[in-house]
């Protein structure tokens, strides 16, 4: 907490706007930089101009469905850590968002919203991690 | 595949004896009365008379008459008009009409086919021809009757399927729709349920932030202290009501998901039984005000089922009966296990108001209550969602598992629900 590292992005895909608007409050007294967008095909589009490190998309989406979104984003870019959320509570939707490369599912509604903020940490704490071990390969190009 | 047991859903239609065929004779003329009744009956048939039309059209219709043989002129009313006045009503239409005429030109022939006859018979009355015509049309009728009969039956019997089918459909397409408005609901309660949370979390910032900008620290500012307070309280209740509100869905959609994710277990129905009564404690009224006769098999009742759907089915017909009792002055719930025919069976008994006989058997229908609506005097009932839709899921949760509920109800004495389970095989021990 006291140590002040990368502010990373996180995208947040999800076609209804309410959801969008409250997860953005739930947000907003974290260190994450966070955009919202309410349409999976513009999602893509923003990831493909713009870095994020983290994207939290629903899977019921009429324009694009959320398990496709992951599959294009892992096969985009395999860093980027993407946590899956739906209503829809199906056994085929949590192992396939697994398989998919997903890091977390949660199921709507949400048990607690902090939860989601956790996993956020978690990813966060993991890409410090890793980032580190980059860096140092990278011939401690700080 | 097991073939399925065919019913016999049509009576058979058995063919009569010579013997159980009424012939009934017209003519004016006694001796050709005779003469056809003689032959008639020599050959085993009954016979009946009469001397003109009018007898003949009041006595097709007050006895049985499977043929009637009829002379063409006779006075007052002659055969023609007899016969058509016979094809008129449809309770004398079916019989077979064969005139008996000395005019077998083609106009009158052709006339007594148009009023409706059958055939005819040539005068002067030859025996075989007698016998073999009258045989012939017998065997006729009889076919035709077996027919129409079969067609009655069958028509009935697909009533009887169509019926069953729309309801099928009814509940099928009402499971879709659940799932459907259970969908639509979880946005906007993740929004609600959410925002609460993430309100929350905002209002102890603000009051970190408060005591840490230190002008006046938050223990000395008790009017920022009691607003917060207050904001959080309000924020409480609506996480609780949405929490409550969640876990009906949740409930909602298990029972009405095609897709369901828990899996039958072998489960000991006494057990389940056992652990809601211990459970239904709980209920100050439930507990003191209710007479309860248990009576349970000494041995388990082992039963492939899930649990809470159980458990559901059996809280929500306990519900029933002691809403049935309300009022009453003596309340009783009688539960009882059986062990009958590969079959556990869980029976529940009140002494209630009972069902109303044309109530009886729609009360597995969705939206379908006896109970009254918004009614503040009906003790709150527990279920998925308010009245009508308890027994509808009952019986989908008991049909799941290849089990049946039979209610049998008397207005004013009680009614009882019987569930019934199949045993789950036993276990192989090899």
């Amino acid at each position: 907490m006291a140590e002040k590292r990368k502010k990373y992005k996180i995208l947040i895909v999800d076609d209804d706007q309410n959801i969008l608007n409250m997860l953005d409050l739930a947000f907003i007294n974290t260190s994450y930089d966070i955009t919202t967008i309410d349409h999976p095909l513009h999602a893509y589009k923003m990831i493909e101009n713009e870095h994020y490190d983290m994207v939290i998309s629903d899977i019921q989406m009429p324009q694009m469905d959320g398990l496709t979104l992951l599959r294009k984003i892992k096969n985009f870019n395999g860093m980027i850590q993407v946590v899956m959320m739906t209503a829809h509570i199906s056994i085929s939707n949590t192992l396939d968002a697994f398989r998919y490369g997903a890091v977390d599912i949660f199921f709507k509604p949400f048990a607690d919203i902090n939860e989601i903020i956790l996993a956020a940490d978690g990813v966060a704490a993991k890409l410090d991690r890793v980032n580190n071990i980059l860096r140092q390969l990278t011939d401690g190009d700080r | 595949m097991q073939p399925k047991d065919i019913k016999p859903i049509i009576k058979p239609f058995s063919i009569p004896e010579k013997s159980d065929f009424d012939i009934l004779i017209v003519d004016d003329e006694f001796v050709n009365r005779f003469l056809l009744k003689d032959i008639l009956e020599q050959d085993g048939y009954r016979t009946h008379e009469a001397n003109n039309g009018t007898e003949a059209l009041a006595a097709a219709i007050n006895n049985k008459t499977d043929l009637i043989l009829m002379d063409i002129m006779m006075p007052d009313m002659d055969g023609y008009e007899t016969c058509r006045r016979l094809k008129e009503d449809p309770c004398t239409a079916n019989i077979p009409v064969i005139f008996v005429t000395a005019l077998t030109d083609t106009e009158n022939l052709v006339k007594g086919f148009s009023v409706g006859a059958e055939d005819y018979l040539g005068k002067p009355i030859k025996d075989g021809e007698v016998k073999a015509r009258v045989q012939t049309h017998l065997k006729l009728k009889a076919a035709m009757d077996k027919i129409s009969h079969y067609n009655e039956e069958l028509e009935q019997v697909v009533a009887e399927s169509s019926k069953e089918l729309i309801r099928t459909e009814r509940q099928a397409a009402f499971g879709q729709l659940i799932q459907g408005i259970v969908h639509n609901l979880k946005g906007p309660l993740t929004t609600i349920r959410g925002s609460a949370q993430a309100c929350r979390a905002t209002l102890r910032m603000i009051r970190t932030e408060i005591d840490e900008a230190g002008e006046t620290p938050l223990p000395d500012n008790p009017k920022i202290t009691k607003l917060t307070d207050g904001a959080i309280k309000a924020i409480d209740l609506s996480e609780t009501a949405s929490t409550r509100l969640t876990e009906m869905i949740n409930s909602l959609m298990s029972k009405s998901s095609a897709d369901q994710a828990s899996k039958p277990e072998r489960l000991d129905l006494n057990t389940i039984v056992r652990s809601e009564l211990n459970f239904m404690e709980g209920d100050l009224h439930f507990k003191h005000h209710i007479k309860k006769n248990i009576e349970l098999t000494p041995s388990p009742l082992p039963i492939m089922a899930i649990a809470p759907e159980i458990a559901q089915v059996f809280n929500n017909i306990i519900g029933n009966a002691i809403d049935a009792m309300h009022g009453n002055v003596d309340q009783a719930i009688s539960i009882s296990t059986t062990k009958k025919n590969r079959y556990a069976s869980l029976s529940i008994s009140d002494t209630g108001n009972g069902i109303a006989p044309d109530n009886l058997n729609r009360i597995f229908d969705p939206f379908f209550t006896t109970k009254p609506k918004h009614n503040n005097d009906t003790p709150q009932k527990k279920g998925p969602i308010g009245t009508g839709l308890g027994l509808y899921m009952c019986m989908r949760s008991i049909k799941t598992i290849n089990g049946d509920i039979v209610v049998e109800s008397k207005p004013g004495s009680g009614t009882t629900f019987k569930i019934k389970i199949p045993l789950a095989e036993p276990i192989d021990i090899s």
